[in-house]
């Protein structure tokens, strides 16, 4: 029961076995790892590499199949916000319910209850009411705040900065900065948003297809990431990656741009081809183009641009044309969904990079020198009248 | 550095208490309990007035059943009303444990999923529900006892070991349920059919000397039912009637053996849930 005192977490010789159909298969292997206390540890790896089976160990929901780990004080994982809320009962009875769930008994709750409140900023009237009256934004809110207020000594977080409005989630981001700076919590940080990441998680481990493949400096680690997968899948064809979610109705199969060499201020056309088995309604492709720190810049999306076919073929080819490309010179990478009546059919993250070679966005005008990726907005200098 | 270090391996037994931790257990078991009653009469126009009516109904049924229509008679006299009813808190009891119970761990799956909490809370916390129902139905049957018989005396040792008794009957059935209904949800499927064998079952509208059936010898499969000892241990402490006799002790030790197997099982499938669920 040894465990070295600066050391948080330690592991040795993890793994986890599933059994699919009588074959079995291993979702994490041989991950050995040692985290010191008081530091925040960024997991990074593709949908289906590994990253929730372990979560899943450390925060006690399964057994693991080999192997052992070590813990100091007390554990707590926020998979999801507000998980056991119940729409019937008020927000105040919610908070005691989340948090007794989280492992904190009742009076420690109470002590915290009107810090919790605050911060949530649900105001007196809408507190003592039922939550199915909240907006889906207020019930996040309130979810985050229980979740901020657990006092663990080891917090593992899973995709949750994410969520509410942008001011809220900046909100909650000085928050997970402030568990690890002041308060000395060790924290295990999951998120498909590499720049909150790399922001708040100095070093970072890269899980591949179950294995532990790299460790160290966070900014590294997402570099050889989305490096490792844009390599691996833009020469071969969509439709051949593993690493999706979604329903699986539709599968992007494609996405490439058309024009050969991208240059900032001219035209360029986005192909992407979908493949499926029925007529698609109410249909919708969403794209994030990112830039290489991760960093999310524009959104692609045919609800957005109010471009609303009624039906669909069940498979088949879109095109987006830009008139002027926006973004300034340097690397990108996009996230692709396709939703189908408000129901996910598939999501794939990085799945395409591309370079954009600079240029003048306004003819005549000077390029933009800057090492960060950019967004040119149309706009005009004036004298005022 | 005094904090607990814990440990996990892939050795651990299912069996281990060594991060058992009952307090835990109890505080979230609580905690789903308040949840419970806080919804209870939600959108029910009687409200409240159901912890009073719902025994009361089912003690009308059990009188215009068993003695208006099968005019079934209890024993050295005593009015049939004041004999049946000595148990049928006790049966309210089990019954509520064990319907609401075996499938607390499948309709809360999505909580599961996501949060690490003691597993065997969910099944728990209708205990806490159904003493707080079985309180008041105990209340009500004394005063009609006191009003009936002209008697106010109250066991205390012997109302709280039966009461235990029937609570570690209920848990073992509904943690067995619950712990099976995680894979195979067919128990789920056949749990009312259950709940309506064990009553017919139980000496509960009828007394236990009716056993007497065609079972010759073999009627000490009959005592397999913890509601046996359960019932005629109420009666014997409400109105004095003899306990013991040659099988009864096979039913106090069911009570025990349900226990320790239901707690058993359950352990078993905490480790698994996740997976199988």
């Amino acid at each position: 029961m040894s465990l070295s005192d600066n050391i948080a977490i330690q592991i040795k010789n993890l793994g986890k076995k599933y059994y699919l159909k009588s074959s079995e298969s291993w979702a994490l292997k041989n991950i050995d790892l040692s985290i010191e206390t008081g530091t925040a540890l960024g997991i990074v790896g593709h949908n289906g590499a590994g990253k929730s089976t372990l979560l899943k160990i450390l925060s006690g929901l399964t057994k693991p199949s080999t192997g052992s780990f070590k813990y100091r004080g007390s554990l707590t994982s926020l998979l999801e916000v507000g998980t056991g809320f119940h729409p019937d009962l008020s927000g105040i009875e919610n908070i005691y319910l989340s948090a007794a769930l989280n492992g904190m008994n009742r009076k420690k709750i109470q002590k915290k209850l009107s810090q919790i409140i605050e911060f949530s900023g649900i105001s007196e009237n809408y507190i003592y009411q039922p939550i199915k009256h909240y907006s889906s934004g207020m019930k996040v809110r309130l979810g985050f705040s229980v979740a901020a207020h657990l006092d663990s000594d080891i917090l593992i977080v899973d995709e949750i900065l994410a969520v509410g409005d942008r001011s809220f989630q900046e909100k909650c981001f000085r928050n997970m900065e402030f568990q690890i700076n002041q308060n000395g919590r060790t924290v295990i940080f999951v998120s498909h948003n590499l720049f909150a990441l790399k922001q708040l998680c100095p070093k970072a481990i890269l899980l591949e297809q179950g294995e532990l493949t790299q460790f160290g400096d966070s900014k590294k680690i997402c570099e050889t990431y989305i490096r490792n997968s844009t390599n691996a899948v833009n020469p071969i064809d969509l439709s051949k990656r593993k690493d999706r979610k979604g329903s699986g109705k539709v599968r992007i199969t494609k996405v490439k741009w058309k024009t050969e060499i991208l240059e900032t201020g001219k035209p360029a056309i986005l192909h992407i081809a979908y493949e499926g088995v029925e007529d698609l309604k109410d249909f919708n492709i969403k794209i994030s183009i990112n830039g290489e720190d991760g960093r999310f810049l524009s959104p692609l999306s045919m609800h957005s641009n109010n471009f609303r076919p009624t039906v669909l073929p069940a498979s088949g080819d879109i095109e987006i044309r830009i008139e002027k490309l926006p973004w300034m010179k340097g690397k990108y990478y996009a996230d692709i969904r396709a939703i189908e009546r408000g129901i996910v059919c598939d999501d794939l993250r990085v799945a395409y990079k591309f370079e954009v070679h600079g240029g003048h966005y306004i003819e005549g005008g000077d390029e933009f020198n800057s090492k960060k990726n950019g967004v040119f907005i149309p706009h005009e200098w004036n004298f005022p009248k | 550095m005094s904090k607990k270090i814990h440990s996990v391996s892939s050795t651990d037994s299912f069996l281990s208490l060594r991060n058992y931790d009952f307090k835990k257990v109890y505080s979230v078991a609580y905690a789903f309990a308040r949840r419970d009653l806080q919804l209870r009469y939600v959108q029910t126009r009687l409200g409240w007035f159901w912890s009073i009516g719902q025994p009361l109904l089912a003690a009308g049924l059990i009188l215009i059943v068993f003695s208006w229509i099968v005019k079934i008679q209890a024993p050295d006299g005593i009015d049939y009303s004041i004999y049946a009813f000595a148990s049928l808190p006790s049966w309210l009891l089990m019954q509520q444990i064990i319907l609401q119970g075996s499938p607390s761990l499948v309709h809360n799956q999505h909580i599961i999923s996501k949060v690490a909490f003691p597993r065997q809370a969910l099944p728990l916390s209708k205990v806490l529900v159904g003493l707080l129902d079985f309180g008041v139905a105990s209340v009500m049957y004394y005063v009609f006892r006191g009003v009936k018989l002209g008697v106010w005396d109250f066991m205390v040792f012997d109302f709280l070991f039966y009461s235990s008794c029937t609570i570690f009957a209920a848990l073992g059935v509904t943690y067995w349920i619950a712990a099976i209904s995680t894979r195979f949800r067919d128990w789920l499927a056949i749990l009312p059919l259950l709940i309506q064998g064990l009553f017919l079952l139980s000496p509960i509208a009828y007394p236990s000397s009716r056993f007497n059936s065609s079972l010759g010898e073999n009627i000490w499969v009959l005592y397999l039912n913890p509601m046996v000892a359960i019932s005629d241990g109420f009666r014997s402490l409400w109105l004095k009637t003899e306990l013991w006799n040659e099988n009864i002790y096979i039913s106090f030790i069911m009570v025990f053996l349900l226990f320790v197997s239901g707690f058993i099982a359950i352990r078993y499938a905490e480790n698994k849930m996740v997976d199988t669920l």
